[in-house]
């Protein structure tokens, strides 16, 4: 499912913010949209996704 | 002058304490960068001399001030640029400061700026230099508010087109938030490919990969100042498809053509990136090796910055080659010789290049 960039800004990931945390805000992402349990790459945190590759 | 109103009269300032600037970098670390650096930085740096004229003015605040840095270095700050900022609160403090502040002497408080776009809450930093005659004025944005109303006249910080009234008479062209810009015909490509053909042909990947890579850095600063700006969120906290669309369409500002990402390799430690229409393929002309190198070099900046570690992009696919578009792969650092193998190995089949990038190595 394609994300809201607004929606997405309104998250709780704000409160991780200043210095990121970046745990806290990956999983505050999920937590909030569990309809992005299929965690397709390009849903995924940016910070996360590309750490891991 | 000095405006004798209060902001708390404006409207009340959030308490204390403050938060840090998201620096790592020590103020007298600070004084010691050239403005190219200061313009890596993603927060505002503003430098002036005990008299608050500009000598300094880095790219993060020109963006966030939407003010050229060309226009304001030499004027006055407290008078010409950020009148919002002649009040006891602001200008008294860098008075103290300037007059009675040992070297290295910090005041931090939290201020308002006032624009006639919106105001912005910010922490301020004033550092007394240790080796220069100026005042660091540090400037961390906290949160973007609507324009306040009821100012006085002259309080909010002038726009842009009212510090160069005329400009456009000059042959000057401004995007939307007074970013000078340029207008290159495609053609300013081929010259520069036959610059190169003609003294390295060898040197045109180096060069324009590099030279993307320095550009990318700034264009960093622009992306997280808009992200900041308009969704309160940094980069790294966006979905993946999210980053790639506010890159695309700052690649689309620039005319250099049409991003689109491919995570389909995702799993195997590798994404693509697909650009339709490469103004530069277009113009440097068909040719037997990757043209884009420019584009290498600003994804590898902007992804690198985003991973919080080293990232390698490759053209692996060029429109100057005849292939319907121009494709990148973008992988850890440490598996950049791999890419090279598996590139080298499908010359430009990218279904091929992925199948021999994950028969390969693999991942780790």
């Amino acid at each position: 499912m394609a994300t809201s960039v607004t929606e997405t800004a309104r998250s709780p990931i704000d409160l991780a913010r200043s210095p990121i945390d970046l745990a806290r805000s990956a999983a505050a992402f999920f937590e909030a949209f569990p309809w992005e349990g299929s965690r397709a790459p390009e849903a995924l945190p940016a910070g996360a996704f590309l750490e891991g590759l | 002058m000095i405006w004798t109103m209060t902001l708390a009269a404006l409207d009340p300032l959030p308490p204390p304490p403050l938060t840090e600037l998201a620096t790592a970098i020590p103020p007298e670390e600070l004084e010691r960068l050239s403005p190219q650096a200061l313009d890596q930085l993603p927060y505002g740096v503003i430098a002036l001399d005990l008299d608050g004229r500009i000598l300094r003015y880095n790219q993060a605040e020109s963006r966030f001030a939407r003010l050229d840095r060309a226009q304001v270095l030499g004027r006055t700050f407290f008078g010409e640029v950020a009148p919002c900022t002649a009040t006891p609160e602001f200008q008294g403090r860098f008075q103290v400061l300037a007059a009675t502040g040992a070297p290295g002497a910090t005041v931090r408080f939290t201020y308002i700026f006032d624009f006639k776009f919106g105001a912005q809450l910010v922490d301020i930093e004033l550092v007394r230099g240790r080796t220069q005659p100026w005042i660091l004025v540090l400037v961390n944005r906290q949160r973007f508010m609507p324009q306040r109303e009821n100012l006085p006249e002259g309080f909010a910080a002038p726009l842009q087109g009212e510090l160069e009234p005329g400009a456009a008479g000059q042959g000057v062209q401004r995007q939307g938030r007074a970013v000078r810009v340029a207008t290159l015909e495609t053609s300013a490509f081929g010259a520069l490919r036959a610059a190169f053909d003609a003294s390295g042909p060898e040197g045109y990947r180096a060069f324009t990969e590099a030279w993307g890579f320095q550009w990318g850095r700034l264009a960093v600063v622009d992306l997280e100042t808009e992200a900041s700006e308009q969704l309160d969120a940094t980069l790294r906290e966006l979905p993946m498809q999210a980053v790639l669309e506010r890159l695309g369409a700052w690649v689309e500002r620039q005319g250099l053509g049409r991003l689109g990402g491919d995570f389909g390799p995702a799993s195997q430690g590798l994404f693509l990136l697909n650009l339709e229409r490469s103004a530069i393929a277009e113009g440097t002309g068909l040719s037997e090796t990757p043209r884009c190198g420019l584009h290498e070099g600003l994804y590898r900046a902007v992804f690198s910055h985003l991973a919080r570690k080293r990232l390698a992009v490759r053209e692996v696919a060029c429109a100057a080659q005849g292939h319907p578009r121009c494709t990148f792969a973008v992988v850890a650092e440490a598996r950049e010789a791999r890419l090279a193998e598996a590139s080298a190995q499908a010359d430009g089949d990218v279904s091929a290049l992925v199948a021999a990038f994950a028969g390969g190595a693999g991942r780790g």
